[in-house]
């Protein structure tokens, strides 16, 4: 091998490059000429069979020789990328196809609710337990101040189970509502208490638009020294305002309930009328004695409200047999909701 | 309770629109579900006065009546009303008047509205209409029209004269005195500052002694804590007066006659019910309160005998039951036309007597309603006064002299005591002493200032609810106003948080299932023992549903174990809307019941799934049906999540355990570290059909409380810096080894990193009843480069392995 051989070579693998239509064409080119069976390997390997006195100036015109053909290739290469970004970018794909849809997983909006109602109240320094769906009614009524043959027991039309115990004069039914947490947590915690229960609750009530047999409620219980209604307002004004995102109007009127005493029902004010949203009151006097605590020391407040309600007032939900129909249909409208109002 | 404000009005002034009262005593505690303005309707209807009858040419039982309605000409109209005569003041719709159709049927009480039109019968013209009270919607009646006070003008819109604004007002149950008019009408002084005008009770008596002529026995005094009695001779049955009965009316009672009326109407204005007998029907001279003996027998006012048992509670003659004390009176003893004595009883009778009586009997009466929330004894001496009074300014006659008055347990209530600082402690504000007082003395409490701290306070005899000092706060503060108390956020001390790591765990799946796509449902928790046999032989759950007594659909009874059943009728009734894959899933409780105590509640996950994979409508990207392993991703999935590698063994284990809702060669259990955790498996064909289901489906089934149990192990390092070696391995085994086996070999050395299948094979190229299973094997170290020598040694110690554990060759 020569230098004019070496001259020859050069212009030959540049035109082949320069030929090289893509990328593929450029790599075949890579292992023909600078491959470890290239034909420019090959002249650096032979470059020991050379007569000394040639072998130095070959030699250097032959790495010369490599160092600009991998430059070429690399030029080449960047040439073709660009060409080939230009070309794409002529080739326009209809972007407006639809996508190829990942599987599109729905919580329950009972569930986006009861989480957000958690939420708020864990932000206010709450704890969240739940309690069993059935229960016994002295836990349920008697010792909630309701006893038997008591028209208070009017306000929670009951499913009773098909079991009495006759020895602790029992008997066994689908929870009316959360409250009796109320009486289970106090027996296994001391004040302060600062506590929600959410939970499924039963009634034997005809259903209609506003009406489920089966329905989601929330109970709280706040026991500590020092707490007034003050403090029922000040907490329930602030989950209101926390829920819906806004500052609403709020109202509290009497009720009674006869586990709480003041008893309260709180109202909003929502799209011009005013809705009532939950029960409330301090807990009764003999409630907190019959948990064992000084009621001249300890007061406390307690309330619940209804999830699906909650729900029904922020979507403007009309019907309330929706929530377990479980039509995917109704179900497939809360995309997002987790997501509003989150901060 | 209906509570019409012209009758509130003679107790109270009403200064404020309805609108306003209704507003302040509903926030008070009174809830006012309701304004109702009675005559709203009553478009184009008069007061009228007639003022000529005649017969109808063609008709016998058809009238020609001329109306004076004060218009230029009188009406003449046909009138087949019985009781229509000249000079009578009546209701006159005019063409146009919205009247309730007397011949459609009652929805709600209510009939339908008509326009009243102008019509031909019998040949004569009639433009217009002589009403009855069902047609005004009054009431129900329709023998003959309404006739109207003579003091009426004619011309006058009946609307006017008649027409009432009446609160419809819901008392709550520990609040009796709401449940009269007198009740609401000291609400309203309070909340207005003014004091209530008392009804006038006192009355002429010049009668016989009535110790004479009548005795009376308490045989229950638990039962009934008061009997008062006494009697009215030479009294004339006949219509009440026309103010007693508008007001009746307006508070929805039927007129019948002035001793029936005064009853009702002493019962709404006081809040006691009353009884009054026909005095010559009751035998012996004698009134005994007692329980019943089984086996005697009472017809009641309603009609229909009663057999009575030792459970009810009677009003009984010298010879036997008389009235259902407290509930209902007895036909033999009811005021006839013809009765001349009245007996008049105010009774108190015991709450929880009279509730288990009208629960046991499905029989709900106007004063049962009252009784069962205990009234005052109190009450009953003063609300007879009133009735007594009543009886003789309508119906004449005399009254006994004297009373019969049996309250054995008569005594004054004890006084409250309420401290300032129990005030403030409660409300949360200091209230002034004056404010207090007034509040409660303008409620009618006796509220004495004791300094520096106390008041001595007496509730007022018709308020049964208040004993407690924190009853009298609630007093104060209602009357004060909830809204004008203060508010403030929760200080002091944030209780210890409460880890729960069930309901934790819970929401992690919830929200595993739904990134990958599954739409959570919820189920109604009951079902029933077809649907179980269906369904629920759950591997989970092995035992019959908890029964409920009165559940909501009679063809759901039973307490679901498992939420199979749920998900499978969700599933049918979706998935016929839907293309690609639907992934229903639901988190819920199941229900075991136990021996003698609560039944266990489990949390369990159930997912159903079926359908193809999602695909577009894109070039060369084909959907394709779900299938086990689609399935599977779930439960590793949820195995991820928690830091858990799932292991899964085909669910024919030997142990006999039968699924019958699974096709068990598809299937497998799901466990962890031997902990059973559930199953992931393909519904048997034949179960999806009994729920209308044609295709594949699968189900996912595992126990969240088993779930919660996987702790996690996290114990980080940093990542070798030396390289990967990766050699491939064709494992041939027999078809009874699983994969999992032969990846176990492979990774039973420390220095592989990872074991990876990606090739399954059987057919010609291996012998018959074998399989191939290629693995990338990745080999590293943590401190070096592995030396070819190394990897060598390695090799071959994987191969000795596998060739005597498994019996495995490699494939050439």
């Amino acid at each position: 091998m020569t230098a004019p051989d070496l001259l020859a070579l050069e212009s030959e693998a540049l035109s082949a490059l320069e030929a090289a239509p893509d990328e593929a064409a450029v790599e075949q080119w890579r292992v023909g000429f600078l491959g470890r069976k290239g034909r420019l390997t090959g002249v650096l390997r032979g470059l020991r069979d050379l007569p000394d006195d040639e072998r130095g100036a070959v030699g250097a015109a032959a790495n010369q020789l490599k160092s600009s053909l991998e430059a070429a290739l690399e030029a080449r290469l960047d040439a073709l990328r660009v060409a080939g970004s230009a070309a794409m970018a002529d080739d326009q794909i209809d972007v407006t196809l639809p996508a190829r849809p990942l599987p599109r997983g729905q919580l329950h909006p009972i569930t986006i609710t009861r989480r957000r109602v958690e939420r708020i109240f864990r932000d206010m320094g709450f704890n969240v337990v739940e309690g069993p769906d059935v229960e016994w009614d002295t836990y349920n009524f008697d010792r909630l101040r309701i006893p038997k043959d008591h028209p208070a027991r009017d306000m929670w039309d009951t499913i009773w189970v098909d079991y009495e115990d006759p020895e602790l004069d029992r008997r066994m039914l689908l929870r009316t509502h959360t409250s009796p947490m109320q009486i289970r947590h106090m027996e296994t915690h001391e004040p302060p208490i600062r506590v929600i229960v959410p939970g499924t609750c039963y009634r034997y009530e005809a259903t209609d638009a506003t009406h489920e047999w089966m329905l989601t409620q929330v109970e709280g219980l706040v026991i500590d020294e020092g707490i007034s209604f003050a403090h029922l307002k000040g907490t329930l004004e602030s989950f209101v305002r926390r829920f819906f995102g806004q500052e609403l109007e709020t109202r509290f009127r009497c009720d009674y309930f006869p586990f709480v005493e003041p008893g309260a029902e709180l109202a909003i004010r929502w799209k011009d009328q005013w809705l009532e949203l939950l029960g409330s009151g301090m807990v009764h006097p003999e409630i907190i004695e019959a948990a064992g605590w000084d009621p001249n020391r300890y007061t406390g407040f307690a309330f619940g409200m209804g999830i699906e309600r909650l729900a029904m007032l922020r979507w403007g939900i009309d019907d309330i047999r929706n929530f377990y129909q479980n039509d995917i249909r109704f179900l497939s409208q809360f995309r997002g909701a987790a997501s509003q109002g989150a901060s | 309770m209906k509570v019409p404000l012209k009758w509130l009005a003679e107790y109270v002034d009403l200064d404020q629109s309805p609108q306003h009262l209704a507003h302040r005593l509903s926030m008070a505690g009174a809830e006012v579900e309701e304004i109702i303005q009675s005559g709203a309707a009553w478009e184009n209807i008069y007061v009228g006065r007639v003022l000529e009858v005649e017969p109808h040419p063609d008709a016998d039982r058809l009238r020609l009546v001329t109306v004076d309605i004060a218009q230029d000409e009188s009406q003449r109209v046909v009138c087949g009303a019985p009781n229509v005569a000249q000079g009578q003041t009546i209701a006159f719709g005019t063409i146009g008047a919205a009247i309730r159709d007397a011949y459609s049927d009652a929805e709600d009480g209510e009939r339908k509205l008509v326009k009243l039109k102008k019509a031909k019968i019998r040949g004569v013209e009639s433009s217009g209409m002589v009403l009855s009270e069902r047609e005004l919607g009054l009431s129900d009646e329709h023998e003959g029209i309404l006739v109207l006070d003579d003091a009426l003008t004619p011309g006058t819109p009946l609307a006017d004269a008649l027409g009432e604004t009446v609160f419809e007002i819901t008392p709550t149950p520990n609040r009796p005195d709401h449940m009269s008019v007198l009740g609401i009408a000291r609400e309203v002084a309070a909340l207005t500052g003014q004091s209530v005008r008392e009804p006038a009770i006192d009355y002429e008596a010049p009668g016989p002694d009535v110790t004479t002529q009548l005795a009376v026995r308490i045989d229950a005094p638990e039962l009934c804590p008061r009997f008062v009695a006494g009697i009215v001779e030479g009294i004339t049955v006949q219509p009440s007066p026309d103010w007693m009965q508008r007001s009746l009316i307006a508070a929805g009672q039927r007129p019948i006659n002035n001793i029936v009326d005064v009853t009702n109407y002493v019962m709404l204005e006081f809040g006691q019910p009353l009884h009054a007998f026909d005095y010559d029907s009751v035998r012996g001279g004698e009134l005994i309160i007692r329980l019943a003996q089984p086996g005697e027998k009472l017809r009641l006012l309603a009609g229909g005998a009663l057999d009575l048992t030792d459970q009810h509670l009677l009003v009984a003659d010298a010879e036997g039951p008389s009235s259902l004390a407290g509930v209902m009176g007895g036909e033999a003893s009811e005021i006839k036309p013809t009765t001349t004595r009245v007996l008049l009883e105010a009774a108190n009778w015991n709450g929880a007597q009279i509730r288990r009586t009208q629960t046991g009997l499905k029989l709900r009466t106007e004063a049962g309603a009252r009784f069962e929330k205990s009234l005052n004894p109190e009450l009953a001496l003063f609300a007879w006064q009133r009735a007594m009074r009543l009886l003789v300014e309508t119906g004449g006659g005399q009254a006994s002299s004297g009373v019969i008055d049996a309250y054995p347990g008569s005594g004054q209530p004890p006084a409250i005591h309420v401290t300032r600082q129990r005030v403030e402690q409660i409300l949360g504000l200091d209230v002034p002493v004056e404010r207090v007082r007034s509040v409660l003395e303008s409620l009618g409490f006796g509220a004495r200032w004791i300094p520096p701290d106390k008041y001595v306070v007496t509730a007022p005899y018709w308020r049964t609810d208040v004993a407690l000092p924190d009853d009298v706060i609630e007093e104060v503060g209602r009357i004060i106003g909830y809204d004008n108390l203060p508010s403030s956020a929760l200080a002091g001390v944030v209780p210890e948080p409460e880890a729960d790591r069930l309901s934790a765990v819970r929401e992690i799946v919830r929200d595993v299932f739904v990134a990958a796509g599954g739409v959570e449902v919820i189920s109604y928790v009951t079902t029933n023992d077809e649907l179980l046999g269906n369904a629920e032989h759950s591997a989970l759950t092995a035992s019959p549903g908890l029964r409920l007594a009165n559940p909501m659909n009679a063809e759901r009874p039973t307490m679901r174990t498992s939420l199979r059943a749920g998900l499978l009728e969700a599933y049918a009734a979706n998935y016929r809307q839907r293309n690609g894959p639907l992934l229903l899933f639901e988190i819920g409780k199941r229900f075991s019941p136990q021996s003698s105590d609560l039944p266990l509640e489990r949390t369990d996950l159930a997912a159903v799934i079926g359908g193809s994979s999602q695909a577009g409508p894109h070039e060369g990207v084909a959907a394709r049906a779900i299938d086990f392993f689609d399935v599977k991703a779930f439960a590793a999935a949820v195995g991820d999540a928690l830091g858990a590698d799932l292991s899964y063994a085909p669910y024919a284990d030997g142990s006999g355990d039968q699924d019958p809702a699974l096709i068990s060669g598809a299937t497998a259990r799901v466990s962890h570290q031997d902990h059973p955790l559930g199953l992931v498996g393909r519904i048997d064909p034949a179960i999806a059909a009994e729920f209308d289901i044609t295709h594949e489906l699968y189900l996912v089934e595992l126990s969240v409380e088993r779930l919660s149990s996987i702790a996690p192990q996290i114990d980080a390092s940093s990542p070798s810096r030396y390289p990967v070696v990766r050699e491939d391995f064709a494992v041939v085994v027999g078809l009874d080894v699983s994969a999992t086996d032969v990846a176990e070999v492979l990774g039973s050395h420390d220095l592989v990193e990872q074991v990876e299948l990606f090739d399954v094979y059987s057919g010609d190229q291996i012998p018959p009843g074998k399989k191939s299973l290629a693995y990338a094997v990745h080999y590293r170290a943590p401190n070096r480069t592995l030396s070819d020598k190394e990897i060598g040694k390695l090799r071959s110690g994987v191969i000795k392995q596998l060739e005597r554990r498994l019996n495995a060759t490699l494939r050439a």
